[in-house]
């Protein structure tokens, strides 16, 4: 079972409170919008993603758990 | 498609008349697509017309990096392809241009058909987000 960020390009509006609460994870291109790491999250890191999916103001990021891996 | 190029032609500013077009086509949906492509079309314009920084290649590799599956649709990914095999076919002709600036074929170069003109190069681009944005661009699912 494995965790991983997900993103919708279209929702996506370049807020970037995603890279300010996992920078671990995610920077921001030139324009500002995300560049995600597509490797699956360790448990440390799950509790920030989380939150980091949550802050989103478009919900453009998601935290994805899928049954394999 | 393949269309042979006339000896009267430049590569490059076919290259930059497609690549230009392909910008004006994105559907705007997107972030990387609509800032990526403009920023592609401006750069390959640059070294078209003699006026890139001379890491004018390397800015086209990363802004190829930053576009590629970063949106929803093919339409990105197309377009790089498009332009990074243009600049890999025509290597000698855009250092040339990169060099010296527009050659003599480049004014009259409309070789490869589009559907439409391509709009000016800036005019497609989202104004850049300095602030939160007041206005979603779609409704809310219920």
């Amino acid at each position: 079972m494995s965790d991983r960020l997900r993103l919708n390009p279209i929702a996506c509006e370049a807020h970037g409170m995603c890279a300010e609460l996992l920078p671990e994870r995610i920077t921001l291109d030139e324009w500002g919008y995300p560049l995600l790491d597509d490797e699956p999250l360790p448990r440390s890191l799950l509790e920030h993603a989380r939150r980091a999916a949550q802050a989103c103001p478009t919900f453009a990021l998601r935290l994805e758990r899928d049954g394999h891996g | 498609v393949v269309l042979l190029l006339s000896e009267s032609s430049c590569p490059v500013a076919e290259t930059v008349r497609v690549t230009r077009w392909l910008a004006s086509q994105s559907s705007g949906q997107c972030g990387p697509c609509v800032n990526g492509l403009q920023a592609l079309a401006r750069t390959v314009e640059e070294i078209g017309a003699g006026a890139a920084r001379a890491d004018g290649n390397q800015r086209i590799e990363r802004l190829a990096s930053l576009v590629v599956r970063r949106g929803a649709c093919g339409h990105p990914d197309g377009a790089v392809t498009f332009t990074l095999s243009a600049l890999e076919a025509f290597a000698a002709e855009f250092a040339d241009h990169a060099r010296h600036g527009p050659c003599d074929a480049c004014a009259s170069s409309a070789e490869l058909p589009l559907p439409q003109p391509a709009r000016a190069s800036t005019s497609a681009a989202r104004a850049p987000r300095t602030s939160v944005p007041t206005r979603r661009r779609y409704a809310p699912a219920r």
